[in-house]
């Protein structure tokens, strides 16, 4: 039974124009996201992975990059046809986007609930720490004065301090924090009411990316973009964080784009899989037959070139891809992969492979790893 | 051991009291003012600058304190500090004509302060000269040893004012503690003054006498207020006009400063945000105005639109954007490559947003120490402008570049008009540096103390 999809990318394109050549950072890429399911994006750094996402929300820097052609249908409805406020209103509402750096995603100078707070703001209305905005100029103007060393100013920070905790009860009698309070218990944050007005750097990583993932969930978006999402944490962290989007994953019905290049997150998490190489779609399919049967050299590389504890250890060296990414500038003529490829004929060097459908998964490859070739 | 690690460690029973503890030690204010503090100079600089702003605001007060409003113009110009002008003694003709009921009535020895209104140098006091005194010829002016004003000995020959030019006498300062000395209305013949009032209320003769018939001396005259600072060449008293021209000072440098803060960042934000052509459009206009030499164009245009102090701030702010504007976009530039920003934009705010909710309080530590850095800067071209004579017009309005405009005349006789004027000019701008140095120190996180 096939789900709805939410989002279908046709034929993505993204270059960048930069002074010394064109980049062509997303080339022909289609991939498709249901509902409630989760699709992981691999490949190494530099191809692609997050511009494509970047491409759906329409973050992409212009100039000097630039969505070429191809289309992005959300519910059928073209993102880059519609007007720039229009768009707006999709990001953090129904597409969100949890970024690498949970260490500098997070603006120092804001409470973190004010943050949490914010989409809510924009997008429902629900209003935030604007209700309390007199008694906070008026708290900050006793504070300041209260801030002079004479003894007889004592009731004035006994004032200070009276508004303050006005200020922190009026703060959380309003409907957004309430919501960023439920938000913060659905990320695992104990004691939330106290954390919402925590500033960022009181915070550890683990817990800036849970603030991070509650600001993305804020308003119940139907596609949730991890970029990394978890790269910078440490491995207990990670696990925390994955199982985290997993349950929120169930509650909400979300959809999620995984977007990584550690194939032990894509492995837990995903249901479909997108292997990307210099820009384009190498491997599309289900998780468990890819990871089953690679068809695809460069997918059959990666998975082989990770350790694994369930098979005998042999004393060769560990399998790797040989040589290095292409010069974005200067891409190899026919197939992008076929200098590091260890199947690579003479046709793979003159003819581009085309995107072909073998046993429903999308293979770009002359010379694909099938159950009676390898 | 250093006096930080024997820091103690208290420990806290009730919980309430850790979150006043906490509250209270992690405030950004706090934390702002526990390391503004450290700053001796900061200090210093944040008084001194916060009376600089009591004075120019209780400007008006002093009128009143001192007796002397600021526009009054008194005849005794030029007085040291300290001085006391002298007190009224309204003589009759008839006394005048009369040396010796006129000596024992009032004393002799007793000093009067001299003052003519034709000729300005003819300012001092003198003792009564009984030889001139009964000396038709110098009847009507000259009847008095006059001692030129800070000079230490008397003129004792029998002189004719209008040959003497005062400058080339000896001058010394020994009377900065003159105490209050008498000043003669003379009558003539048919009852004009000759010889001048001053300009304030001043006891008559019946006060002049005591109660108890005796002469009275020097210290028991008049109660007329003390010229803290001395007066100046038109009269003015310099602390009264001190007060007055810190008032003028600190409008124009602090509405400069905001209305350059406001226009700087706004444009500022613009081009480093936008960056591509809004920026370069804005950095070439920066630097068409960096290269035009500013000083003339205030004179000119002070020169065509009269000096008055909305035209000063208007023209200060036209020309003084371009920096707080340079900066900010370099803030801008750099932050707006910040994940946070990008961050900002995924949950769909919009540029404007952006800009001022998210970038512009990341930015606003330079910008805070750039405004305060830049009262000093301000205050010393607005008072060289009037020190120039292309200010504020310093007859309606007074300002410290315009005293010292005024002293300029006789800065190397009576300096301390300049001295005073120049030296408010200098503890002003010295204060903003040091204020401005402390917040930069204390907002710099990177910086530790």
């Amino acid at each position: 039974m096939e789900k709805e999809v939410i989002l279908d990318v046709k034929n993505l394109r993204t270059y960048f124009y930069t002074s010394d050549g064109v980049v062509p950072a997303v080339e022909d890429v289609s991939i498709q996201i249901h509902k409630g399911e989760t699709l992981g994006i691999v490949g190494e750094s530099g191809c692609g992975k997050s511009q494509t996402m970047l491409s759906v929300m329409r973050l992409i820097q212009e100039p000097p990059g630039k969505i070429v052609s191809g289309e992005i249908l959300f519910h059928g409805e073209n993102l880059l046809k519609i007007p720039v406020n229009k768009m707006r209103r999709i990001r953090g509402a129904n597409i969100s986007m949890i970024f690498q750096e949970p260490m500098t995603s997070l603006n120092p100078v804001y409470q973190v609930g004010d943050q949490i707070a914010e989409s809510l703001t924009l997008h429902q209305g629900l209003r935030g720490w604007d209700l309390g905005y007199r008694v906070k100029s008026w708290g900050m103007f006793w504070t300041w004065l209260g801030m002079l060393p004479f003894s007889f100013l004592a009731p004035v920070r006994e004032n200070a301090r009276n508004l303050k905790k006005k200020l922190s009860r009026l703060k959380v009698e309003t409907p957004a924090w309430q919501r960023t309070a439920e938000l913060l218990k659905d990320v695992g944050i104990s004691d939330a009411e106290r954390r919402l007005s925590n500033y960022p750097f009181e915070m550890s990583g683990g817990m800036r990316q849970r603030v991070m993932i509650a600001m993305a969930m804020s308003c119940n978006p139907e596609i949730l973009i991890a970029d990394e999402a978890t790269t910078a944490l440490d491995v207990t962290i990670q696990a925390q964080i994955l199982e985290l989007m997993k349950a929120l994953k169930r509650k909400y019905g979300m959809a999620i784009a995984l977007i990584t290049h550690n194939l032990a997150v894509v492995a837990e998490m995903s249901d479909n899989i997108a292997v990307m190489y210099a820009g384009k779609i190498v491997e599309y399919g289900d998780a468990m037959s890819l990871f089953k049967t690679p068809m695809h050299p460069y997918t059959w590389g990666l998975l082989h070139s990770i350790p694994r504890v369930d098979e005998p250890r042999t004393d060769g060296k560990l399998p790797t891809i040989e040589g290095m990414v292409p010069n974005p500038y200067n891409l190899p003529v026919g197939c992008k992969f076929h200098p590091r490829c260890f199947r690579a004929t003479q046709k793979c060097k003159e003819i581009e492979p085309t995107l072909d459908t073998v046993n429903g998964r999308q293979v770009r490859c002359w010379n694909m790893i099938t159950e009676g070739g390898n | 051991m250093t006096k930080k690690d024997s820091k103690k460690i208290t420990v806290i029973d009730n919980p309430n009291e850790a979150e006043i503890l906490s509250s209270a030690d992690y405030s950004f204010f706090s934390m702002l003012w526990s390391r503004f503090r450290r700053h001796k100079l900061a200090i210093v600089g944040l008084i001194l600058m916060t009376m600089m702003i009591i004075l120019a605001i209780i400007a008006p007060l002093f009128d009143i304190i001192t007796g002397y409003p600021e526009k009054h113009t008194g005849l005794d110009k030029k007085m040291p500090p300290f001085s006391r002008p002298g007190v009224t003694v309204n003589i009759k003709a008839d006394d005048w004509q009369n040396p010796e009921k006129w000596k024992s009535e009032y004393g002799s020895g007793y000093k009067f302060w001299f003052t003519n209104d034709e000729d300005p140098t003819l300012t001092g006091y003198g003792e009564p000269n009984t030889n001139t005194l009964n000396n038709p010829k110098y009847r009507e002016y000259y009847d008095f040893n006059l001692k030129p004003f800070g000079s230490i000995d008397l003129l004792q020959k029998e002189v004719v004012f209008d040959d003497i030019t005062l400058e080339q006498e000896d001058k010394g300062y020994s009377e900065f503690f003159t105490g209050g000395y008498a000043r003669i209305k003379r009558y003539n013949q048919t009852g004009e003054i000759i010889t001048y009032a001053p300009p304030f209320e001043a006891p008559d003769t019946s006060l002049v006498k005591t109660t108890t018939g005796e002469t009275p001396r020097e210290d028991d005259l008049g109660p007329a207020p003390m010229h803290v600072l001395g007066t100046d060449g038109s009269g003015h008293d310099i602390l009264v006009r001190l007060a007055w021209g810190a008032r003028i000072s600190l409008i124009i440098a602090i509405s400069v400063v905001l209305l350059t803060a406001f226009i700087g960042i706004v444009l500022g934000a613009l081009a480093g945000f936008n960056g591509a052509f809004v920026d370069a459009l804005f950095m070439r206009v920066i630097e068409l105005m960096y290269s035009i030499p500013m000083l003339p164009i205030y004179m000119v245009l002070s020169k065509f639109m009269g000096g008055s102090l909305l035209f000063l701030i208007l023209i200060f702010t036209v020309t003084g954007w371009t920096g707080m504007a340079r900066m900010t976009r370099n803030y801008f530039l750099s932050l707006k490559k910040q994940e946070y920003a990008e961050a900002a934009r995924a949950i769909g705010a919009s540029p404007a947003r952006i800009m001022f909710k998210h970038l512009l309080p990341n930015s606003l530590t330079p910008i805070i120490v750039g405004m305060t850095l830049s009262i000093g800067g301000i205050i010393i071209s607005e008072s060289s402008l009037s020190f120039l004579g292309f200010g504020i017009n310093p007859i309606t309005t007074t300002t410290w570049g315009g005293m010292l405009y005024e002293a300029n005349g006789y800065i190397m006789d009576q300096p301390w008009p300049a001295v005073f004027s120049g030296l408010m000019i200098f503890i002003t701008v010295l204060a903003s540096n040091f204020l401005g140095d402390g917040l930069r120190d204390a907002l710099d996180p990177r910086m530790k103390v």
